[in-house]
């Protein structure tokens, strides 16, 4: 786990304290994780913390759909091989 | 409720009013081919680096520099909260939540629709484009429809009070090109009906949820817009704008600015106002703004 991932991590959780953990398919609208706010809040903690820019007109809500998408397209992750 | 009652009638005389005043927009300015680039055109004080080490060391040309792309992103965020304002109104329009209110709605639908225009042509005139939003609209999730309304029209006036100080500050700023000054001046003026329209409606719509809601969802929705309030104020802190003003490092900036103390303190001096209003309507969530 690189450092922005476990900052992300620890953002998600400190959004729902009583989560154990954030499965990575876990949908963080659906559950109440993210919020409109919470998206522009992620936003800012990733650039900081990965030190890139992201391009508005290229990355969109689904993006943050679940932990594993923002892995993806975000922090640069491989996305999982199809099952 | 009394507070309904009266909002009626005060969109009755701002509209009146609003008739009155009708010229429109496309007279309103003229627009120059291009704007002096040695000069400020947003109060340097108002820019996000100001007060701090990274404005000390910036060269004058970079702090003019500065000025110009933040003026431009000042500009472009009012679009965007234009953009989702119109939205709102428009959906609740000839519906049976707020009868008797449809004529100001058209009337407000009409200003803003012109203000968006204005700050666009600005921003396209003199930087090239609009900068994009860097949020994604979404409703406040919410079970009673007066606190879903509250924190919808709270968020709307946050944002619109908050534009405005810095629109009061620069209307009449010499150092400003004449163009500025006028749509700041303009917006000034003509937002000034549409803030006092949606403070009676904050009133009326508190009252109700005092009446009709949880007290726990009126927390929530108090915490809600104590978060809006912080990313409003850090969306003042684009990293776009520095780099469009040939700043180094954008994010660093953003980092290095945010964490200055000073920073903290212009946050609270330009939201006074409105925490002072929302102090007065007894809605809670103060303590929890990040600042």
């Amino acid at each position: 786990m690189t450092d922005a991932d476990d900052l992300v991590v620890q953002f998600l959780m400190a959004r729902r304290p009583e989560l154990a953990s954030v499965p990575p398919e876990l949908d963080l609208v659906d559950s109440g994780v993210l919020d409109s706010l919470g998206f522009m809040a992620l936003l800012a903690l990733l650039e900081a913390t990965t030190g890139r820019e992201f391009d508005l007109d290229v990355i969109a809500r689904e993006d943050f759909r679940t932990l594993a998408r923002i892995r993806e397209r975000l922090l640069g992750a491989p996305a999982a091989e199809p099952r | 409720m009394k507070s309904w009652g009266h909002l009626e009638e005060v969109a009755g005389r701002l509209s009146a009013i609003s008739r009155s005043q009708f010229q429109s927009v496309f007279e309103k300015f003229e627009w120059p081919e291009s704007l002096p680039s040695d000069c400020y055109w947003m109060s340097p004080e108002l820019t996000s680096c100001y007060d701090t080490p990274v404005w000390d060391r910036l060269s004058e040309p970079e702090q003019i520099r500065l000025t110009q792309a933040e003026s431009v992103n000042f500009f472009s965020l009012n679009v965007h909260l234009i953009r989702g304002l119109i939205g709102e109104v428009s959906d609740r329009i000839y519906t049976t939540r707020y009868p008797g209110l449809s004529d100001f709605f058209h009337d407000f639908i009409r200003e803003e629709n012109e203000h968006m225009w204005f700050f666009a042509t600005f921003c396209q005139s003199y930087g090239g484009k609009v900068y994009p939003t860097r949020g994604f609209d979404g409703a406040a999730p919410a079970a009673h429809e007066s606190v879903r309304d509250l924190m919808v029209f709270g968020r709307i006036l946050i944002a619109e009070e908050l534009c405005d100080v810095y629109n009061a500050r620069m209307a009449n700023d010499e150092r400003l090109p004449l163009v500025a000054q006028r749509i700041n001046a303009v917006h000034h003026e003509e937002e000034s009906r549409h803030i006092a329209f949606g403070r009676q409606l904050m009133t009326a719509l508190h009252d109700e949820a005092r009446e009709q809601a949880d007290p726990s969802e009126l927390e929530a929705a108090g915490r809600y817009l104590a978060r809006y309030i912080s990313v409003c104020l850090r969306s003042f802190y684009n990293p776009s704008a520095y780099v469009d003003a040939a700043l180094p490092e954008p994010l660093s900036i953003r980092g290095e600015v945010l964490r200055h103390p000073s920073r903290a303190a212009f946050h609270q001096s330009v939201m006074e106002r409105t925490l002072k209003f929302f102090d007065r309507i007894g809605l809670p969530g103060r303590e929890s703004i990040a600042w």
